[in-house]
């Protein structure tokens, strides 16, 4: 009789659940709901918790966190307008099909609609006499992925269960962990874009959750501390300085000023130049800026649509779904014409606009951009920060996946300390496996090459199946890459130096955004 | 543990790519694939790259360049049917695969150059008749017939394989006539200085501006482009991998399908791998050339023609002359104005670069007292033993000071048509 009543019960739930209106963004995920800042009497606690009853650790009411996610956020639901199973936003909770908004920035865990073997591309002058690339991945049909940061039963994948590169150098592939979704997501709200963990947490022995780098010098005629490899910390960062022997020691100290080698301390004056070395670990976590919340009745917009604003003016940003929805409509947001229709989007987003010829035809790839002043794009944001976002999602991914982060290494064969360049050119110190690495840095950030749920990318190529994951062993895994086989690194490369400006590869009348 | 794991992880990648069945001509080496024109999909960036686990600069997953193409071109590699350490070609990828012949460029560790023993039919006895003599380089073989590679004496690169510890110095870079430039800058050079392993479109994948590192190096200030054959065999039915070998016949100029482009046209032919001529001065090698015919066309181009087609010696010549810019000479006997390289022989017409010179390696012997002991531009003597001798061959093809004397005769004592060389004569090709 028990048993019965709690399947009545967890029925009961279900349709409770499913028939809750779409909820202002994020639904219960709201902090200042959740902290009790606004009063301390939340609702959203009884939307997932069971005191007594509880069905899975962390008195959730399911078995785990996978599956009460799945409650609202999975494909046959109506609790939320984004579905991270299929990859798609809808434009209301009801799921009609006919009401979709558009293709998940981060693809989707079972299915996704990167349309991943028809790219574009388009070839220009970005000086005098240098060649370069401007990729799109448009929105395709949807198909199975074939890589997922998830495995599930629904998506058949079996993954290795590593957090690869995690650890210090020299420590390995990297820990074997589990991970869940709020082992990257704070399902209570915490003011961060898409409410990251400024910490994410894997289970796992052997997982470091911690970001140490190493010093190498200080310098007082500038307050500098100089690290080892590139450090990855932003403005604002709270961290501990330790071993360098001069002011810059202590706890609680707050990160100034950053270049890729060397950082600045609030209030800090380094008195003597040292070389003594040292270490800066990063105690505050990563801080990934939100845009504002959304209006009442209106959510946020999670596709891959972006415009290209003004830094500073939210309202010339894509932020919310509304704004989607008006301008599939009537076919321009912001003055901007495009396609801002269920298969609008850019999922590469190396610059936005992808092509700004599209919508200016005086804008000639055979000419220098630089003298094109018009015609200049602006860094991927979807929280309409586009001078900070590519910073701070990469620091936030390598918080786990720690030394894919790259960008100067020192010169192994000078005594200078000092003298550094590109990680693909010169090696990451005590390190024998992630040794020379592809860069990092804005417009090479993790998202730009990688999205983070789910991929539909084919790796049908005799390399690209067998690719062998760090610790050796070959998959045909799309490694949540967005191009069939390697056609991400073609999207930016072309090593034979063939391809002349104004060269356009890819579907017939691509489109913005 | 770890480096028990590398270990494995490196095996791993070498069964991988051994196991990777012979793909078409290029391999992964295709410009049109490559650079994206048959759609941004490719695969071949996988078998060389890696993002983030790379081994060594440029992203590539081996310590070095060297190490990298020796992958596949390898005495032990089976990912292509071009051994360039080895100098020889075979037929089909992996290993026991029948030889197809010797490469053009010799071998950076063996090559199979019958640097011993040279034919020559001395055909005018006279200076300015001196490129018209009959020569021929066989290649090297024992006593079964099979193809016989000997340590090089000299290569483009040194390396642990070969021994060789040549001065890394680019002879002649830097602009004539300006005076004393010096002997050369020091480079570093590596396979990549010479190929673009992305492909490029160009004979050998050819960088247009080679460019090795090194401080001091002046690169050349336009592209030197050499024409190469299609990519596609026109006969649908066989492979596209190229014929890399020293094996030609005498074309139709404007006709590809009468040169031996593609290792399948070598074995249609009927053509053993022991065949095929080191010194291709002219080709056959027994038979008088004109202008138009009959000289070296590896690439089906043996002279200029309407169309833009230029020869391959000059386009070749040109190319070499990127890199070693003092040695191009029009005219033996005028001064240069440089204070080194003052007078130089001319490397015009037949008298190209790699008439006289292979580009990988060559197994050449210099063990004569002057030639074991000429210095190089910058008087540093190789004294190191190599293979016995001493002596830096300087990628020449034959013994000694052979090379000079397969066109000249300046003693003027020997009548037109005497023959000099193994016998019986050596055929063609």
């Amino acid at each position: 009789m028990r048993r019965l009543a709690l399947v009545l019960a967890g029925g009961a739930l279900w349709l409770i659940l499913a028939a809750v209106p779409a909820l202002a963004d994020g639904g219960p995920h709201v902090m200042t709901v959740n902290n009790g800042s606004l009063g301390i009497n939340a609702d959203g606690c009884a939307g997932c918790h069971r005191a007594h009853t509880a069905q899975g650790p962390f008195l959730i009411n399911a078995a785990d966190e996978t599956a009460l996610c799945q409650t609202c956020h999975g494909a046959a639901v109506t609790g939320s307008t984004v579905d991270v199973m299929t990859g798609v936003q809808y434009a209301l909770a009801g799921r009609d099909a006919g009401t979709q908004l558009g293709a998940l920035r981060g693809g989707g865990y079972d299915q996704a609609r990167l349309n991943a073997g028809d790219v574009s591309r388009a070839s220009y002058l970005r000086n005098a006499t240098s060649v370069s690339q401007r990729p799109k991945v448009g929105v395709g049909a949807a198909e199975d992925v074939t890589s997922a940061h998830i495995e599930m039963t629904d998506n058949g994948l079996t993954n290795p269960g590593i957090a690869w590169g995690n650890g210090a150098a020299g420590s390995g592939a990297g820990p074997v962990v589990e991970i869940s979704c709020a082992s990257c997501h704070n399902p209570h709200g915490n003011g961060q874009y898409r409410i990251l963990n400024k910490i994410p947490e894997a289970t796992g022995t052997g997982f470091d959750d911690g970001w140490v780098v190493d010093i190498i010098a200080t310098v007082a005629l500038n307050d500098r501390i100089y690290t080892e490899v590139s450090h990855a910390l932003l403005v604002g960062d709270v961290v501990t300085v330790a071993g360098t022997g001069t002011a810059a020691d202590g706890t609680s100290l707050t990160v100034a000023t950053v270049s890729s080698n060397y950082f600045t301390l609030t209030g800090v004056d380094i008195l003597a130049d040292t070389g003594v070395g040292g270490t800066v670990e990063r105690t505050s976590g990563v801080v990934v800026t939100d845009a504002t919340l959304p209006a009442p009745g209106d959510t946020r917009n999670y596709t891959v649509m972006q415009t290209k604003g003004t830094e500073g003016t939210e309202s010339t940003y894509l932020l919310y779904a509304s704004q989607v929805a008006t301008a599939a409509g009537s076919g321009t947001f912001n003055g901007i014409a495009g396609t801002y229709g269920p298969t609008g989007g850019d999922y590469f987003a190396r610059n936005v606009p992808w092509n700004p010829v599209i919508n200016d035809p005086t804008c000639d790839p055979t000419i220098n951009a630089q003298t094109q002043p018009q015609c200049a794009t602006a860094n991927s944001a979807p929280n309409g920060r586009p001078s900070t976002f590519s910073g701070q999602i990469t620091a936030w991914c390598a918080s786990c996946h720690t030394r894919y982060f790259a960008n100067n290494n020192p010169n192994p064969t000078t005594v200078d300390p000092l003298d550094t360049g590109a990680s693909w050119m010169y090696p990451r110190p005590d390190e024998s496996l992630f040794k020379y690495q592809h860069r990092t840095v804005s417009g090479r950030d993790c998202l730009t090459c990688h999205v983070s749920h789910g991929s539909n990318a084919a790796m049908t190529g005799d390399f690209s199946s067998t690719y062998t994951y760090p610790d050796g062993t070959a998959s045909a895994s799309s490694r949540l890459l967005k191009v069939d086989n390697r056609g991400t690194c073609q999207a930016c490369h072309d090593p034979t130096g063939t391809i002349t400006a104004g060269t356009y590869i890819g579907p017939v009348g691509p489109t913005v955004p | 543990m770890r480096r028990l794991a590398l270990v494995i992880a490196c095996g791993a990648v070498w069964l991988i790519l051994a196991a990777v069945p012979a793909l078409a001509d290029g391999g992964p080496h295709v410009m049109t694939v490559n650079n994206g024109s048959l759609g941004i999909n490719a695969d071949g960036c996988a078998g060389c790259h890696r993002a983030h686990t790379a081994q060594g600069p440029f992203l590539i997953n081996a310590a070095d360049e060297t190490a990298l193409c020796a992958t596949c071109h390898g005495t032990a590699g089976a990912g292509a049917t071009t051994d360039v350490m080895s100098g020889i070609q075979y037929r089909l990828v992996g290993a026991g695969s029948p030889v197809l012949g010797a490469l053009r460029g010799g071998g950076f560790v063996t090559a199979a150059i019958d640097s011993g023993n040279p034919a020559r039919l001395l055909v005018s006895n006279d200076l300015s008749s001196s490129d018209d003599q009959h020569a021929k380089v066989s290649v090297r073989i024992d006593g079964t017939g099979a193809v016989d590679p000997a340590p090089v004496t000299s290569a483009h690169l040194n390396m642990a394989e070969n021994g060789l510890s040549a001065p890394a110095v680019a002879w002649g870079n830097d602009v004539i006539g300006l005076g004393d430039k010096g002997p050369g800058p020091t480079v570093t050079l590596s396979c990549a200085s010479c190929h673009n392993p992305h492909g490029n479109g160009q004979y050998r994948i050819l960088n247009p501006v080679p460019a090795p590192e090194g401080a001091g190096f002046v690169p050349a200030t336009g592209p030197a482009t050499v024409t190469d054959s299609p990519f596609d065999n026109p006969d649908a039915a066989e492979a596209d991998t190229k014929n890399y070998t020293v094996i030609q016949t005498r074309g139709v100029p404007g006709t590809l399908s009468t040169y031996l482009l593609y290792a399948a046209d070598v074995v249609d032919d009927g053509y053993g791998p022991e065949t095929g001529d080191y010194w291709h001065v002219r080709v056959p090698w027994n038979t008088a050339s004109t202008p138009s015919t009959g000289a070296d066309a590896p690439n089906g181009i043996p002279a200029n023609r309407t169309g833009g087609f230029v020869a391959f010696n000059t386009q070749m010549t040109a190319w070499c002359s990127s890199c070693h810019t003092r040695y191009a000479s029009s005219a033996g006997d005028e001064p240069s104005g440089d204070a080194l390289f003052a007078f130089r022989h001319e490397t015009v017409g037949n008298r190209a670069c790699t008439t006289c010179h292979v580009s990988h390696g060559s197994n050449a012997r210099m063990a004569g007292q002057f030639s074991s002991t000429q210095p190089f531009p910058n008087d540093a003597t190789v004294t190191y033993d190599i293979g016995g001798v001493t002596g830096d061959s300087r990628l020449l093809k034959v013994d000694n000071r052979g090379t000079c004397q397969l066109c000249h005769d300046p003693t003027g004592t020997l009548a037109d048509g005497t023959y000099t060389g193994p016998v019986p004569v050596p055929g063609t090709p």
